[in-house]
């Protein structure tokens, strides 16, 4: 159902139909090294593999299963995330929200 | 991976200890699965293979009560415990338990902010409150305190400041900003350090050291306790702030700036941790090695004079900060410029004249208390980088910080890694802390920086220094060369240790103290 309702809205930027958990998940954890810049440092590592895409923010290709076996297993310099500090729940919510992208915003001021 | 069992522990004994934990807790909160759940309380920077620090199981208690449930169920069925808060101790082995087998006491899940206290400008956290937390709810109220956080912001604050973590603002000293403590004994008597201990106190948050012995320390690098809240003194934001950074040209003059910060700090002309970082440190946050060399080893001096004038930095780049009302910090950076930029080729540069330059902006930020995490780009300089931080303690000299350079650095070139160190002058110490980055995916290399490591350790202790801080690897060898009078003072620990945790279900190995008949090489 979910995805026939990113279908039907697809003329509609996509971050508008985001969950507002995602939003707040990846800021909470995420953006401090995948927001867009290279002083992040996941941005940076991943700048070699998606020279255009570099941040999380800007992927429109992050399956919710790829997003989960990334953040608990961990990849290169980055560690897992343990359900202490991410629970399942919050987990799928926040790569519901990777998956739903790109985002045009980080959503935290600097 | 299969599951393990603590050492010494029957798979019955772990099983009933299991049930209590999950009865205590719920079933959601007691993670058992190797492949899914425990494979994030592994050290991801290991040099060692995983197994030698798996964890059995790992287990979340959301308050004083969970946490003293499962000290009961581990004291009844002998099962060890490794306590972390929120297990970000990168560099140092982060969440893994010195010994394989041990359940992780996970203490993320206890991450209240308890009081933020703006007038007397001190907060109060639980384990669980990273730097990020406090700073964002500090920002959400309003609040006129700035935080201190280590260079990672995602580490926790009380976490880093047991473990004798500094920061980079004035406050940087973490132990120092320390006031009042909870601890939950092995036993499960909670206990309120210094003047917490007055029933009713008023004062609980604003002096140190109570009446009688401050226990406080004993409940820090150790294993006697179970720490589960600290006061935290907030700087109030000053009226103005103004950071800085000098190049130096020369590698040599490391010794003149270590002569000329020293009464600097003494006398408080520079208020914050003052950072001599090294040109590769500088580098590395910005810069990948392959953009400069592309062979084996060290990076050659070729290579160096050219990152050099690319970046606009020096073999030398100090960083400081004048805080305060304008007119004291145009005084004391005048005092600083006198100083500082009167060795030869020096060059001063402030905000207006670093736009965009990656390892100056995070580094304003955190001497103004403003997390961030892009210091962890120093493991991009390599692909597949990992790291370990060696950081033996110096007196502010010259000679002392020029013989700890050399010391390092020349064992690290030898051994075919770069140097990547700074030094941060205090008060009267000066932390070197020497990044070691090695390819995760290269069984050699990661061989090769353990035994760098090894070897660093000895050459640092037969020359007077000892490190404040180290990986799990390394905490038997590191407190094992604290021996003066035959080791009195590790006899001491034990001491306490086999006072306040006779079962010896906490932390098994931290810092080198150990349960009885469980020392190294002591008959079991």
């Amino acid at each position: 159902m979910r995805a026939s309702l990113v279908w039907a809205l697809g003329a509609f930027p996509v971050s508008l139909i985001a969950a507002p958990e995602g939003q707040a998940l990846y800021v909470q954890h995420c953006g401090a090294c995948h927001d867009r810049g290279p002083e992040h440092p996941g941005t940076a590592r991943l700048a070699d593999r998606w020279p255009q895409q570099a941040s999380l923010l800007d992927r429109d290709a992050l399956p919710v299963p790829f997003v989960r076996v990334i953040v608990r297993h961990g990849l290169n310099l980055m560690p897992p995330f343990r359900p202490g500090e991410l629970s399942d729940k919050e987990l799928q919510a926040l790569a519901e929200y990777l998956d739903a992208g790109p985002h045009a915003k980080t959503g935290e001021p600097k | 991976m299969a599951g393990i069992l603590p050492p010494g522990v029957s798979e019955k004994a772990f099983r009933s200890f299991v049930a209590a934990t999950q009865n205590a807790l719920g079933k959601q909160h007691v993670f058992l699965d190797p492949e899914w759940d425990l494979s994030a309380y592994h050290d991801q920077y290991a040099t060692l293979p995983k197994a030698e620090h798996q964890a059995s199981a790992a287990v979340a208690p959301a308050d004083v009560a969970q946490v003293q449930a499962v000290l009961r169920a581990a004291t009844q069925h002998g099962v060890p415990l490794w306590t972390i808060s929120t297990g970000k101790n990168f560099a140092y082995g982060g969440p893994a338990p010195r010994v394989a087998g041990t359940v992780v006491l996970y203490l993320k899940r206890m991450n209240r902010i308890i009081e933020v206290n703006e007038k007397h400008a001190y907060a109060v956290v639980e384990p669980g409150v990273s730097y990020f937390d406090l700073y964002r709810h500090l920002q959400k109220i309003g609040s006129k305190l700035w935080i201190d956080p280590a260079a990672p912001g995602w580490g926790g604050v009380l976490g880093n400041l047991v473990d004798h973590g500094a920061g980079y603002t004035p406050y940087g000293d973490h132990l120092l900003m320390q006031c009042g403590m909870e601890v939950v004994l092995a036993d499960g008597t909670v206990t309120q350090t210094a003047m917490g201990a007055l029933p009713g106190s008023r004062t609980t948050h604003l002096y140190k050291y109570g009446m009688g012995p401050w226990a406080d320390g004993l409940f820090t690098q150790s294993n006697f306790g179970v720490v589960t809240r600290i006061g935290i003194w907030l700087m109030p934001e000053p009226p103005g702030y103004k950071p800085y950074m000098i190049t130096y040209e020369r590698e040599d003059d490391l010794h003149e700036i270590t002569e000329r910060v020293r009464p600097l700090k003494l006398n408080m002309v520079i208020p914050n941790a003052a950072t001599t970082v090294e040109m590769l440190w500088e580098t590395a946050v910005q810069k990948q090695k392959r953009d400069y060399y592309t062979g084996k080893g060290p990076l050659p001096d070729s290579a160096r004079k050219k990152i050099r004038e690319d970046l606009k930095i020096g073999v030398w780049n100090f960083y400081g900060a004048a805080y305060g009302p304008p007119p004291i910090m145009e005084t004391n950076l005048e005092v600083i410029r006198d100083a500082l930029v009167s060795i030869p080729g020096a060059k001063i540069y402030f905000d207006e004249d670093r736009v965009g330059d990656i390892a100056w902006d995070y580094r304003k930020q955190l001497m103004r208390g403003v997390p961030n995490m892009t210091e962890y780009n120093l493991m991009n300089w390599i692909p597949n980088g990992g790291h370990m931080d060696f950081s033996p303690i110096s007196p502010v000299t010259g000679d002392d910080a020029m013989r700890q350079y050399h010391l390092i650095r020349d064992r690290c070139n030898k051994a075919g890694f770069d140097y990547v160190g700074e030094m941060l002058v205090g008060w009267r110490d000066m932390h070197h802390i020497f990044c070691l980055l090695y390819d995760l995916g290269d069984e050699d290399e990661k061989r090769r920086a353990h035994d760098l490591f090894e070897d660093l350790i000895a050459a640092a202790a037969a020359a007077g220094y000892g490190e404040y801080r180290t990986h799990l690897d390394f905490m038997d060898r590191i407190a094992g060369t604290y021996n003066w009078n035959d080791g009195a003072q590790q006899k001491l620990h034990q001491r306490f240790k086999d006072q306040l945790d006779p079962r010896g279900i906490l932390s098994p190995g931290k810092m080198g103290i150990w349960p009885k008949g469980r020392r190294p090489g002591a008959a079991s």
